[in-house]
């Protein structure tokens, strides 16, 4: 008999259905993982039970009763608490003024604070923290403030607990004495709901697995019935491989010369090169400073040490111009808020770069923005309805392909992407795959931040790994394997493939 | 070194002001020695509470997350109804219905900015106008004076009472006391304070964790629209007058203070004390000028440098920290 039940859950956004027909239902006692690729609907999913979201249609039933779910209050009083991706918690806050935010104890509208903080000091004393009732939250660290989010989630005494992808900021210790917590409160009788995309956490913890595509439901499963490759099979259900073929393409000139490159306390002794022609990953753990790195080539931050060569040349950049001007281009992680000029027009979002190129006596030539439009509308397929259509209205894929045309139209030799497929669906992953392949083929040198190891595997000819500020591995892609990148990039290996230039 | 820089800031956002305070009254007591009179500081204090009331309800505004433009507007308004209700109605009910309006002007901003949707830097700019117009309509441009002799009742929020053979603006030095005594409590140990301080924090965040945000905000706006009504109950005392033009410009003086005190733009942190010394350091440097017989436009020009110079103060402690990440 389930404990919680969602039946026939739709949720249909504007101009995507996020979940058709889902089901789950989970026992109470279990930790039950969901999983599924980005874009299946698992946070949807979760949103839903957490009152974030309002479903179209479908039921929740939770101990046999109907119930529904309008609010976080809805959802709360059927004690279901959600522990979001992106976390709930007010920096300037304390940790028990956020953990009781929503019933601080006391009378007349007066806070009890040596209440407060007594009750605090209980729940974290019950899993063993370190933190301070008083603590400001804006002082903890990422997983510190995962810890205050879970306390909060056992002061409302929910018996389910959803943690949307709790891991995604953690170190591996970290993320053992969450393994802990999780085991402690299943003993404790709490039901727990655990979603992941990363599969060893989910053989390590779950006693059941329920699997979403594409905002379908395909199947429940007891963890023992299965083994890693027929869950992948039921997450992917189509290899991304059908999609997408890998080719070689012949290495040119050494485009790219890093050497010795650091900055205290963030990253040391960083060197690495990239040929015309290559397509090199960049892995590692969140926090290991593989964005800090890249943005120092780009002049984003400044590095303390070490020099940046462009084809052959020491150059000194000290600004995002300095680099386009060297050739280098950079795609954000953040393509939302730092990659597209949301409310402006498609055509727009191209030329930002090179208004002085397609200018004549300071006057910005629509003719020549409406050919370089066209040019990358060819090479790069991108759908839009008209050239003054705001980009924001664009699927992501879409967008990802302006912020790259963007770079492209600059003159750019080297690319460096970070995260270029977050968010965005199966399709456009293999498309924008398919161009980075025929770039890396026109001479391009790519450089691809990426935190999913399947996309560095199927995607780059090697790939760097760096943990803590270091690189620990230079890895070939005959050689590539998920554990050896895993264990570099969690200073359990180095490894770095002979004949591999770094 | 990064260490002791840290203590540094931590005790520049406490007590920055306070510091800024004493070099202000070196300064003055070495330019004009008169202005440490005993009988000169405590009208400073009192004369604090016309900036310093509306500071406390900006404090509150600002660490909410967003500022109010429109506290002059409503200190114009407010005089107007006191000074043109109080000969009709009495003192109590004038002074009672001034506040009511207060509020009420405050009302309206948190619902244009909850239930409108208007960012609270364009809501309460036309508002601002607004109220303005509105007390212009209301009195057709005219002041509304108060006769002295038939209405002595009305030197009651500036009258000076004989204190240890000083005399002292005994209700503005115990308005401010009091409002600030209450404010603190507010901020500090209730609920309204901690929601107040979350929405500022992390207005997302809040929602998802169920607080009423816009009950919350509304408040906030209620409580800064009231402390206008309050400044303007002293104002309108003390020029035996009300008029649609009072308070011109006002807010930024609040705003002002509040920033001077320490309280974070970026909303979460408040500064209750910060704000009484801004008001009091604010005071006590037009009073300064006053003595050396420089005239309101150089006044107005050494508080902005004075509010450049704290917040370039602040902009290196970015600085600092950015360079530190």
């Amino acid at each position: 008999m389930a404990w919680i039940e969602a039946r026939k859950i739709c949720k249909i956004f504007p101009g995507v259905r996020a979940l058709s027909d889902v089901t789950l239902s989970v026992e109470k006692g279990e930790v039950h993982a969901v999983v599924g690729e980005n874009g299946a609907g698992k946070s949807t999913l979760m949103k839903i039970l957490g009152g974030l979201y309002s479903m179209d249609s479908g039921r929740i039933l939770i101990d046999g009763k109907e119930c529904e779910i309008k609010s976080i209050a809805d959802s709360l009083r059927h004690g279901i608490s959600v522990i979001y991706q992106e976390l709930n918690l007010m920096p300037a806050l304390t940790v028990a003024e956020n953990i009781y935010i929503s019933g601080l104890p006391g009378k007349m509208g007066c806070v009890n604070y040596r209440e407060l903080n007594r009750r605090t000091q209980t729940l974290i004393d019950s899993l063993g923290l370190h933190i301070r009732p008083t603590d400001y939250v804006s002082a903890l660290s990422v997983s510190q403030r995962q810890m205050v989010e879970i306390l909060k989630a056992l002061s409302h005494n929910s018996e389910i607990i959803i943690m949307d992808e709790p891991t995604a900021a953690l170190n591996n210790q970290e993320v053992e004495t969450l393994y802990g917590i999780i085991r402690r409160l299943r003993a404790d009788g709490k039901t727990i709901i655990y979603i992941s995309h990363r599969l060893r956490e989910v053989f390590d913890l779950s006693d059941r697995v329920t699997v979403l595509r594409d905002g379908e439901y395909i199947g429940t499963r007891a963890i023992g019935e299965l083994d890693e490759r027929k869950l992948v099979e039921m997450m992917v259900g189509r290899d991304i491989s059908q999609l997408y073929q890998y080719a070689v393409h012949p290495l040119g000139d050494m485009l790219l010369e890093i050497k010795g490159l650091s900055k205290e306390g963030v990253f040391s002794d960083v060197s690495f090169t990239l040929r015309a022609g290559e397509v090199v990953g960049m892995a590692g753990l969140m926090g290991c400073g593989r964005e800090d790195i890249v943005k120092s080539i780009y002049g984003l931050l400044r590095h303390d040490a070490g020099s940046v060569a462009v084809n052959g040349e020491t150059v000194d950049i000290r600004r995002p111009t300095d680099a386009i001007k060297q050739g280098i281009g950079f795609v954000t992680e953040d393509r939302k808020d730092a990659g597209i000029f949301a409310l402006m027009t498609v055509r727009e979002n191209i030329t930002l770069n090179i208004l002085r190129v397609i200018s004549k006596f300071r006057l910005i030539s629509a003719a020549k923005e409406r050919e370089l439009l066209d040019t990358y509308t060819k090479r790069m397929n991108m759908r839009y309805a008209n050239e003054v259509q705001r980009i924001m209205n664009l699927s992501g894929g879409n967008q990802q392909k302006f912020v790259l045309a963007r770079a492209l139209a600059s003159g750019c030799k080297v690319l460096i992407l970070c995260e270029p497929t977050r968010g965005i669906d199966v399709g456009a992953k293999a498309e924008i795959y398919q161009l980075l392949s025929s770039l890396s083929e026109q001479g391009y040198a790519i450089l691809v931040i990426s935190s999913e190891l399947p996309e560095i595997m199927s995607i780059c000819y090697r790939t760097l790994v760096i943990f803590q500020g270091r690189v620990t591995g230079n890895i070939l892609r005959d050689e590539m394997d998920e554990n050896l990148i895993m264990r570099c990039a969690t200073g359990g290996a180095t490894h770095f493939s002979e004949g591999a230039m770094l | 070194m990064s260490r002791r820089a840290d203590l540094f800031w931590r005790y520049w956002e406490k007590f920055g002001i306070l510091a800024i305070l004493v070099v202000a009254l070196v300064v003055f007591a070495i330019l004009t020695p008169s202005i440490l009179t005993i009988g000169n500081l405590l009208n400073v204090m009192a004369r604090s509470a016309i900036v310093g009331i509306p500071a406390l309800g900006m404090t509150f505004a600002i660490c909410s997350g967003g500022f109010d433009l429109s506290v002059g507007s409503i200190v114009g308004l407010s005089t107007c109804v006191w000074a043109s209700a109080l000969p009709a109605v009495g003192l109590i009910p004038a002074t009672l219905l001034t506040l009511a309006v207060g509020a009420v002007c405050g009302l309206l901003n948190g619902l244009a900015i909850t239930k409108l949707k208007i960012v609270t830097f364009v809501a309460t700019l036309s508002m601002s106008m607004v109220f303005r117009g509105v007390a212009l309509v209301y009195t057709d441009g005219a002041k509304q004076m108060i006769n002295r002799s038939e209405h002595p009742e009305a030197k009651f929020f500036s009258q000076s009472v004989n204190v240890f053979g000083q005399p002292v603006q005994l209700t503005q030095m115990l308005m401010l006391v009091a409002v600030f005594a209450a404010g603190y409590l507010l901020y500090r140990y209730t609920r309204f304070g901690v929601y107040t301080r979350s929405v500022g924090s992390h207005e997302v965040s809040a929602r998802t964790s169920g607080i009423r945000v816009d009950r919350t905000l509304i408040l906030v706006f209620v409580l800064t629209g009231a402390t206008a009504a309050m400044s303007a109950l002293i104002t309108a005392s003390q020029l035996m007058q009300g008029a649609a033009t009072l308070g011109v410009g006002f807010e930024l003086e609040v705003i002002t203070a509040t920033i001077l005190g320490g309280t974070s733009l970026a909303g979460g942190r408040g500064n209750i004390w910060g704000s009484l010394m801004a008001a009091v350091m604010l005071t006590l440097t037009r009073n300064g000028l006053n003595l050396l017989g420089l005239s309101d436009e150089y006044q107005r020009l050494a508080i902005g440098v004075i509010l450049l110079l704290a917040l370039a103060i602040s902009g290196i402690q970015e600085l600092t920290k950015e360079a530190r990440q």
